[in-house]
């Protein structure tokens, strides 16, 4: 079952919003990766630069 | 985790957890993990993210300390000892968006690891040996597949919010925070910010658009019909962590923010009052030391040098940026930047006052440098130096002043505009003051300047 209740006040308003535009940030999230995989097959590694992808 | 009010018993700012609290016993600061946090903590360390964290230090240590102290403990830890407490009103801008770029990177590790951060509010990043570290063990819970993220709304009004006030109107906009203890409120920050944000995707969203869903759910108890998917909450911490990144410190000048490049110093009068300052620090050898009026930190690194862990506080909020990032690039670990106007220091604030410190309960060192800051007092500021000398000996045994006489060009300019009703702001009248309070162990002339330097130890019946 999903809670929507924190020991914080979340506020009902923040989760309405995030179940309005997660969909969207998720898809934009997946392209994004998608693309920075993409690229960075064509890219030579940087030697001493450290992964910002956690 | 801290070295304030060790008395004893529960600390006054911890109270709003049913996971647990924090108390002090004998200087040593223990958290309480409560019955109904003991899962979440077991999986915290089961799970590696305890590991993941703090290998990574951006999660304070802990060890677990035997006996749990009260009904309905399940374990009690000892966190390692931070140095000082600072408070998220007394960063610069570059501090606030460092602490809110670690929160939303230990809550996309906690994610790896089947966890989210329950809370995101800023006073659980304290800044220890150069960088910001999360403090609240107690915040870390199971991720449930679905659910939405339970400190959107916090990370946005602790971060968020401030950073994009700073960045877009003033940066002075940051003690707002001071006055709004849990965050500054949305539908206010969006009031605030300019019509132009509007377009931007993050702002628009996190800000104005999140305004707008309080306000229309105000009052309401009605569940959001969708549910959150792991990937949809995996691109909600990537777009506040690229609204975060996005946003720069405007192209502002403040008063101080260029101090040592119109100083009336030359170089060798600076190098000696650099050699005298280092000499007088030697001779007393503090292991704490309270740089204030510090500007871009440069003597709090002569004391800092020595091995002394240095408090370097400015008004001027470009100055400490200048300051934290000078600290960033050398990755200095001895130093915590912060932002402090001396003639309105952070009060006590929260519940019954005792939920946050002020800055004088919390300033204490062993040492504390006033460089070129006696004349803003005493004359920019009309704080007679009987206060100032009283004031001083309330933070620090020993004491490090520079006095600048009348003749100084500084000084000069501070008295172009108005009245000179500062007839005791002389050397005699300097020492007479500070001679209530201190003893004055050393003094020297700043060779090339009309300035004298001053080693003063506190008072036995002055503490």
């Amino acid at each position: 079952m999903i809670r929507f209740i924190a020991y914080v006040d979340p506020s009902t308003g923040s989760f309405a919003l995030q179940a309005a535009v997660g969909a969207v940030m998720g898809v934009s999230f997946m392209v994004r990766n998608h693309v920075k995989g993409f690229i960075s097959k064509f890219r030579k590694p940087r030697p001493g630069k450290p992964n910002d992808i956690e | 985790m801290t070295l304030n009010s060790p008395a004893g018993g529960r600390d006054s700012s911890s109270f709003r957890d049913d996971w647990g609290f924090v108390f002090w016993k004998n200087g040593q600061i223990y958290r309480q993990v409560n019955e109904a946090g003991g899962e979440a903590y077991r999986k915290l360390m089961t799970g590696g993210l305890y590991e993941a964290l703090t290998q990574r230090g951006l999660l304070v240590k802990h060890e677990e300390a035997g006996e749990p102290a009260g009904d309905g403990a399940v374990v009690v830890l000892k966190p390692e000892l931070l140095d000082w407490v600072t408070y998220p009103y007394e960063w610069a801008f570059s501090q606030l968006k460092d602490a809110a770029l670690t929160t939303l990177r230990i809550q996309k590790l906690a994610m790896k690891h089947g966890m989210s951060l329950r809370d995101a509010s800023a006073y659980n990043i304290q800044f220890a040996e150069g960088r910001p570290v999360f403090i609240d063990t107690l915040s870390f819970e199971p991720y449930r597949e679905g659910e939405p993220w339970v400190a959107y709304r916090q990370f946005c009004q602790h971060f968020l919010a401030p950073l994009a006030l700073m960045s877009r109107v003033d940066l002075g906009l940051s003690r707002l925070l001071q006055v709004h203890i849990d965050g500054i409120p949305l539908p206010l920050a969006a009031r605030l910010l300019p019509l132009k944000d509007r377009l931007n995707f993050g702002m628009a969203t996190h800000i104005s658009l999140h305004a707008k869903f309080q306000r229309q759910h105000e009052g309401t108890a009605e569940k959001p019909k969708a549910a959150m998917n792991v990937t949809s909450l995996q691109g909600l911490i990537d777009s506040l962590e690229r609204t975060v990144k996005a946003l720069k410190l405007p192209k502002t000048k403040t008063e101080w923010g260029d101090y040592y490049d119109n100083t009336n110093y030359s170089d060798s009068s600076l190098d000696q009052k650099r050699s005298l300052v280092s000499d007088f620090l030697a001779q007393v050898k503090p292991k704490r030391v309270l740089d204030l009026g510090a500007n871009d930190g440069s003597f709090s690194r002569i004391a800092a040098g020595q091995g002394a862990l240095v408090m370097s506080s400015d008004i001027d909020p470009l100055a400490v940026e200048s300051n934290y990032l000078q600290m960033k690039a050398r990755h200095e670990t001895k130093l915590i930047p912060l932002l402090v106007d001396l003639t309105n220091p952070s009060p006590a604030l929260g519940w019954a006052n005792h939920e946050r410190q002020s800055f004088s309960a919390r300033a204490k060192a062993d040492a504390a440098l006033a460089l070129a800051l006696i004349h803003h007092l005493a004359i920019a500021s009309n704080v007679p130096l009987g206060h100032v000398a009283e004031y001083f000996a309330s933070l620090a045994p020993h004491l490090v002043i520079e006095f600048v006489p009348k003749s100084d060009s500084q000084v000069q300019r501070l008295l172009a505009t108005r009245e000179d009703i500062f007839p005791d702001y002389t050397p005699e009248g300097f020492e007479a003051a500070f001679g209530r309070y201190f003893e004055i162990v050393r003094k020297q002339a700043v060779t090339g300047s009309a300035r004298m330097l001053y080693l003063m130890r506190r008072k036995r019946d002055e503490v």
